[in-house]
Formats: structure tokens, sequence, C-alpha cells
């Protein structure tokens, strides 16, 4: 393997693994914050590719606005989704809501790939097709443009969490429900909020993805590398999740290149089984943060 | 007296009842005035781009022929089944047409998979059936009166298509080739590898392997970079065959690409914008989708008019397929006559000799020694982009129905 | 105050009472229905029977949100502070409410007066503090939310002799601000001392009430809650 391949290899390892953190994002959120594992939030991010699909094409928006707009749109969905499917279940055993989320995305994807039955299919984005060249190596621009996007964003979360009285009080439920309540925090409404957020999440996730995988209702396959990111990164943390997400996308390509392409996935996993066996709580997870 | 003549009411009646189903009902699922078929295919699940396509497809054609007068006066009627893509549902789907719905025959709209979950029974019950998309050799080989395949063909011919194709037309020696593991496109690999063996001498470079479902190429085409090959042969369905092209010219892969059946589809173009320029591939049909030839216009027009809210990506080649077949369908029920039956049914459809009904479809021909409808394909490129056809006939004989002869 | 409790009940008949400005205290042994009652009355248990009035007005069925805008303010039991947020965090979500989040930087002033200790953890996770500077910041916290009533909840638990001193006088000082309190202990001897009235609760009923001086001189109390 050539230098440049070896660049080409890193950027697009970054770029795959932010994409994973992304996902897992959404999921510590939304677990930490009401307690739910949201196994829908594969479909989530392919119901969001789609919306941005529908806007790119069908309403025939530039990308800037259906980025924008499919992120506000995707986080009242998920608002919607909290109000109406997941607060009923509310108390209801754990298990019984995790197969209520997996059903909310056997009936997205189903949707999904009835509406729309093009084998495949992506929108438009300013950087489609361009090449950048630099010193003789190629790279994809839309690798730079999801790392630093993804970047971007969980940067603004994290400041979101840490300046913003709302996100204090998103992470203060998620710490101690009954106690944020008596702060005089409307729990319900936070509910609501941290759904919204993890959904929009999920979208971002799809839109980032598409102009490099393309649009299908299989997208929602990358729950599991999500899983996987946030496990690695202690299922706590946003920084963890980013770490684990891009520590995924590296070792992924890696170990495909020197593994042969159909044990791709298999490294990721056996990564995961031996990171669990050292360190059970992941690599920056500590025992107590877990949320019971 | 009121008893005998209760009793003499009642066997005039039975009579009666007799005499008019002797008259009628001269076949299983023929009447008077209609013919059933039976159809399965998946509407729920994963292909469902399959099963709605070729069921609308077929659905128009029946409305068209309805339309005109139907077959000797019998209007064709379709009973349709979701097979879901599972074997074990085509098969119960199957069994349903036959013992309960007791259709005339099958014509069966969906893929491999399901297709040969259905195969063993339809063997045994000898209802005819016309396998319409599944190209799973089970199909035809060994050799069965009552199962035809329509409009897919051998995967062993694809293997000599391309074969032929790559040495007669490109020349190219020096050939890369990277497939999918699932079973029909790992045999399209195998089979074109065989062939360049068998008839040119030639060993492909290097030969890897991916998976439905993989975002990310990289290790094969950085193996393929290494072999340095004249042609990259890619044989895979569209998702991913979109990001193995991409990624192989960021990865400064410039050689000629081409693909395989079943990414011939303007998706792929659309995903691929400039950097498909120039792909090659082979179409099962005639006309393109959207090209200019004024029978697949007017097949688009009755098509949209039949499926006004239709969703992206419709009309599919599933739905030329579905449509022209039941074209061939008929034309059998045509040449059978009025007195309809299953083995007159089947005797019809092998004296089908290049029969298309318009240019949309390639000519289907069968005989009494082999079921196999449909051996040619067209070589199709991508030229400003628009996948358009590329004037090269195969001339070398094909070994497939040599076995059959003998 | 009267609060009454429905059908499976941890308390019955309960008549409680606590004097605007006043100090009440709440005793009784464990499991005697201390943290019931004060749950329900932030609402955060449901009450099925009864009235719980504040001011002259009902609130019971009323959100906790909406009994902590009326300035109904708990410092539960455990402190459950937000152990991942540093100690100015947790103040402030103290002030999460719109009314106290005008008056933001005075409060915290006056909370940081109150425990100069704070000031110096600042910045601190409130999972790192050692257990007195936790029921510090626990008792801060509630100030943020400016109450006109403070309900504690076995704020001396865990807590050394030299510790609750310091935190029941600083209790006093709130008291003496014009702040009404109402705290539950098992410690009877520090409530005996600090609180006017006092109400002895045991298997959900009060079995004693009286001013702290009568309660003081009560033989039974004495030895059951003294043990002298």
């Amino acid at each position: 393997m050539g230098f440049s391949d070896f660049v080409q290899l890193v950027v697009a390892g970054l770029s795959s693994g932010s994409i994973y953190a992304l996902v897992g994002l959404g999921l510590v959120l939304a677990n930490k914050g009401t307690g739910i594992l949201n196994f829908a939030q594969g479909e989530l991010v392919a119901l969001g590719a789609y919306i941005a699909l529908f806007y790119s094409i069908v309403v025939g928006l530039p990308y800037w606005q259906v980025f924008i707009l499919t992120l506000l749109t995707t986080a009242i969905i998920g608002g919607i989704m909290e109000r109406a499917l997941l607060r009923p279940l509310l108390g209801a055993p754990h298990f019984t809501v995790v197969v209520a989320t997996l059903a909310i995305g056997l009936i997205i994807k189903n949707a999904l790939r009835i509406s729309w039955q093009e084998a495949v299919s992506t929108f438009s984005s300013p950087l489609d097709h361009l090449m950048l060249q630099i010193g003789g190596i190629n790279i994809n621009p839309q690798y730079a443009w999801i790392t630093g996007c993804s970047l971007a964003i969980m940067g603004m979360l994290a400041l979101f969490f840490r300046k913003n009285l709302v996100g204090k009080a998103m992470q203060a439920v998620a710490q101690n429900t009954s106690a944020a309540q008596l702060m005089g925090i409307r729990v319900s409404r936070i509910f609501t909020l941290t759904l919204a957020v993890s959904t929009a999440l999920a979208a971002l996730a799809g839109i980032l993805m598409t102009p490099v995988v393309g649009v299908s209702a299989e997208m929602s396959n990358v729950i599991l590398k999500g899983f996987v990111a946030a496990i690695l990164g202690g299922f706590n943390s946003l920084f963890g999740c980013l770490i684990g997400g891009l520590i995924l996308g590296l070792l992924e390509i890696f170990g495909g290149v020197y593994f042969g392409g159909l044990f791709k996935d298999i490294t990721a996993f056996v990564l995961l089984m031996f990171i669990l066996l050292v360190r059970p709580h992941g690599i920056f997870g500590t025992a107590e943060a877990r949320r019971v | 007296m009121r008893a005998i003549r209760k009793t003499l009411r009642s066997i005039v009646a039975v009579a009666a009842m007799l005499s008019s189903s002797t008259a009628i009902a001269a076949e299983v699922g023929v009447t008077d005035d209609t013919i059933l078929i039976g159809s399965h295919g998946p509407i729920t699940g994963g292909a469902t781009f399959l099963g709605l396509g070729g069921k609308a497809g077929a659905e128009l054609a029946y409305k068209e022929i309805n339309e005109a007068g139907g077959i000797h006066g019998r209007k064709l009627k379709m009973i349709f089944e979701d097979d879901g893509f599972s074997p074990s549902r085509a098969l119960a789907a199957v069994k349903k047409l036959v013992e309960q719905d007791k259709v005339f025959m099958i014509n069966g709209i969906s893929g491999s998979n399901p297709t040969v979950g259905t195969i063993e029974y339809l063997r045994q019950a000898k209802v005819p059936a016309y396998i319409t998309i599944a190209s799973a050799p089970a199909v035809t080989n060994p050799f069965n009166r009552y199962l035809f395949r329509g409009a897919t063909t051998e995967t062993v011919r694809f293997g000599e298509l391309n074969a032929e194709f790559f040495n007669d037309f490109l020349q190219v020696k020096r050939v890369a080739i990277l497939s999918g593991v699932e079973e029909n496109l790992k045999t399209e690999g195998d089979e074109t590898v065989k062939i360049l063996n068998k008839w040119y001498g030639v060993k492909p470079l290097m030969r890897a392997e991916f998976k439905v479902g993989d975002k990310d190429f990289t290790p094969q085409l950085l193996q393929v970079k290494q072999s340095n090959p004249e042609l990259l042969f890619a044989i895979g369905q569209v998702p991913e065959v979109s990001i193995l092209i991409r990624q192989a010219r960021e990865l400064g892969l410039r050689q000629p690409i081409m693909v395989a059946p079943s990414s011939v589809d303007n998706t792929l173009i659309t995903n691929l914008g400039p950097n498909a320029e120039g792909l090659l591939g082979l179409w099962g049909a005639g006309a393109f989708l959207d090209s200019g030839n004024p029978d697949m216009v007017k097949f688009r027009e009755a098509w949209a008019k039949m499926n006004p809210n239709a969703p992206k990506g419709r009309p599919n080649l599933f739905d030329v397929w579905g449509y022209t077949e039941v074209y061939v369908i008929a034309e059998a029920l045509k040449k059978a006559g009025r007195d309809l039956t299953r083995e007159k049914f089947i005797d019809a459809l092998e004296q089908v000799k290049d029969y298309r009904v318009s240019e949309i479809a390639t000519p289907r021909t069968f005989t009494n020694w082999h079921h196999i409808g449909n051996l040619t394909q067209q070589i199709m490129i991508v030229v400003a982009g628009h996948w358009v056809p590329l004037k090269w006939s195969p001339l070398r004989e094909s070994e497939v129905l040599a076995n059959y002869k003998k | 105050m009267v609060a009454g409790y429905g059908p499976v009940d941890v308390l019955h008949d309960i008549t409680l009472e606590v004097k605007d400005g006043a100090i009440a205290g709440l005793l009784g042994p464990n499991g005697a229905g201390k943290s019931t009652l004060i749950k329900s009355i932030s609402g955060l248990t449901r009450v099925t029977g009864g009235q719980i009035l504040f001011e002259g007005k009902p609130i019971q069925g009323m959100a906790p949100e909406d009994i902590v805008a009326l300035g109904v303010i708990q410092v539960p039991q455990g402190r459950m502070l937000f152990p991942e947020l540093s100690v100015e965090d947790n103040l402030e979500l103290g002030s999460y409410r719109q009314a106290a989040r005008k008056a933001y930087r005075a409060t915290f002033e006056l909370v940081e007066e109150y425990f100069p200790r704070l000031r110096e953890r600042r910045q601190q996770r409130a999972g790192l503090l050692s257990g007195g500077e936790q029921q510090m910041l626990a008792i801060g916290r509630a100030m943020m939310a400016q109450p006109r009533l403070l309900i504690l909840d076995e704020p001396s638990l865990g807590l050394a002799p030299l510790i609750i001193d310091s935190i029941f006088d600083v209790l006093k000082r709130i008291n003496a601000d014009g702040i009404t309190i109402l705290v539950a202990e098992q410690n009877a001897m520090k409530v005996l001392q600090t609180a006017e009235n006092v109400y002895v609760l045991e298997n959900g009923r009060i079995a004693h009430s009286g001013t702290s001086a009568q309660l003081a001189q009560d033989t039974t109390i004495q030895r059951s809650y003294l043990g002298i």
C-alpha cells in the first residue's frame, strides 16, 4: 500500500467513523435521557435520508435548505414519536419498550420500501463528483465534509450541554429524574426534546451518508455500528462516542485491507468483544456511571 | 304424488348441472368465459421493487388483452399472492393457488430463492408454470415438461456472452472480477471465469467478493489496483456497484468497467453522474426504459395511465417483464385454441418461436426439448447519461442448448 | 395543613400544620412514613384523599413543577444531586423556574454566603464532594429556587455531628431570613433544639405533637427518641 492509498484510507475511515459516532450518540442520548434503548435509531437514519431525498427531488430545494429542513422535520417527528408512542409506555417493562421501538423501526422501514421503489437513489450536494487533489492524493471532499460537519455538530451539542440551561436540564433529568422534577423541570418536555435531538442526530447521519452510499431502507443497518461505537465509548458520553466511532471506522477499513473485504465487519466485532473482555465498561466508561 | 314430483324436479336439476359442467369445465381453472392464472411475488419485505413491478406489468397486459376481447372469448383473470421473497411462503402461495383457487396455470413473478421453493411441488402437480423472472438453474435444469423460463436467460449464458464480448469486441485479456457472494451473482462470475478459460484460455488476474449491504470496497479495489487489469468486471446490485465504481475512480482506477445485468439501471447513472460514462453492461429486455423507441413510449404511457400515483423509479425492468411475459402466455393460449387443456397449452407454448409483443421485449423461443425462452442479451453503454445499445451480437453458438439436445 | 392518604396507605389521617415563618419538625423512626408525607407535599406521590393547603390554597394533585412554582421546595433524602454536573451547574438548575432565574445572581451570592465551602468547590463535579458538602449543595440548590417553604428530608443522614451542627445553624439563619421550614429527621435531639412545633409520626399516624419544649419533657419521647 502506497502513501497516497494510506491517506485515502484514513480519510475514508474517519468519515465513516464520524457517522457511527452520530448514530451511537443518538442512542446514548435517548437512553441516558429517557431510559429508552431505541432500536428504531437505524430506521430513523434511513427516514432522515428519505426525507432529505423528498425535499431535494420532489420539492426541488437546494442542499443547504434540504439539510436544515430535514433536521427540523425529523426533530418534530422524534418529538411526536416520544409523545404518541413511547410516553404511554413509560414505566412499562424494559423489554416491552424495546419491542415497541423494534416495531416502530419495522413500520418505518416497510413504509420507506413501499413509498420509494428505486433500487437506490441519491440527492445532489454541492460537492458531488468533485475530487480534491493534494500532492497527488485524490480526496473525495464528501469525506472531509462528513467528518467536519459531524465534529462541528457534536461540538455545538457539547456546548449546548455545557452552557445552556435547557441542555443542563436534559443532563439533570438523565442523572436524577425525581430531583429534576423537584427543580421545577417539566420532565415530560425534556423527554420530548431529548428524543427530538436524538432523532435529528440520526437524520444528520442519514443526510451526510447519502451522497457517499445512496439512499436505501437498508441504511438502517448502521445501527449496529452505532452500538459498537457507543459501547466502545462506554455508552455514556459524547466524547466517548466520538472516539469509539472514529476507532471503529479506522479499524474497519484497515481490517478490511489486511484481512480481506469480507472480514471487514468481523474485524470490528472481534475488536468489540476484545475490548469488552478487557474493559467491560468501554474505553472511557466507568462502572458507576450507568443509569439504572 | 307431491313427493314424486319433488324427486323428479331434483333429478332434472342435477342432470342440468352435470351437463352444463361437463360442457364448461373442460379443464381446471377454465370456464366458459374465464381462464384463471395464479401468480406470486414479493409485495412486502425487501424485494418489493421486483414483486410490485412484475404485478403491475402483468395487470396492464391482462387489462389490454381483456379489453381487446380476451382469448377465444375468455377473459384472463390473475389471482396474486404475496410471497414476501420467502421460499416457504412462495410454496404455500402456489399450493393455495393450485389446490384452493384451482388455477389453470402458474405465472411466477418472483425471484430465484422463493421460486426454487416451489419447483419440486410444481413438477409433481403437473400444472404448467411459466417463470417470468427467476433465473435459478432449477427452473430449466433438468428439463421438465411443465416448467418454462421466460424473461431471464440461463446464468451460464451470461458467462458465454461476457467472455465473448471481452475477447471479440473489447479484445482484453487482463480482467479483474469482483462479485457479490450471493448465489446468482457469484455464479455469473464463476461462469464467466469458466468460459473465458475454456474458449479463450484466459485466466482472470484476480477475483474477490463483497456482500449485499457493503458500503466500502476499498480493500477489494486495492487488490484490483495492484493487479492492474485492462477491464474491471463488477457483478452486483445497484446500491453496492454504485459505491464500488465511485471508489474505484477515487482510488485512481481509470480502466473501463463492465457491470452485470442486475445493475444496468438508470439509478446507477443518477448515483454516479459523470463517473457513469462509458460503463458497459448486458440488458435483458428490448428498448431501454427511458428510450424514445415508439413501442417503449407507448408502454410507458399505458403504464402511467394505469398507475397514476407511481413511486419514483417505476416502471422498472420488472414492470416490463411482467407485461411482456403475459403476452407470451396469451400467444400460446391463442395457439392452443378454444378447446383448452393444460397439455394443449404446453404443446402450444413449445410452438412459440421468436415471439415478442413489441420492441420492448427480446424474442422468446421454446421447443419440446428446451424451455429456455431467452438466449439473447443486448450490450449497453452509458453515453451522455443514458444507457444506449451497442452494436454487437454474439457469433459463437451457445453450449447451453447443446446439453439438452443429447 | 391537612394531608389525607388513600387505600393502600402508608399514611392515615395526618393533620400537620407549619406556621408561616416557623421551623416545624417531623420526627419518627425509619419507615414511619416521613418521606412519603414529604413526597406527597411535593407532588411526587399521588395523594388519594384529604387536602394539602399552602397559603390557604389546595395543592394536592398538582404537578411537581407547579408546586415548585408556588415556592414549596424540597431537599430530598440522599441529596439527589446531579453528580456529573459541577457545583455551579447544580445551583443554576435550582433556579430553573422563570421567577427564580431573574434573581439568579443575588441568590447565588446569598447561597455562597450561607455555605462558603461551595464557593471553593464551584467548578468541582457534585459527585466528588464530601457528604457534608453534598448536603450543603442540596440545601443551596433548593435555596436557589427562592423557597417560601423549604422542606428537608433527613438532612443529617450519614453526616458527622460537627457538620450536622453547622447545617442546622445555617437552617436557623435561613429561617431568620424569613423562610418557613419543615424538617423531617430521625435525629430527634437536633430537631427538638431547632424547631418550635414538632410532630411525631409512627406507623403512618401522628402519635404525638406539640411544642419542642412540651415534647422534650414527655417521657415516652425521651425513652424512644432521645435515649434518656
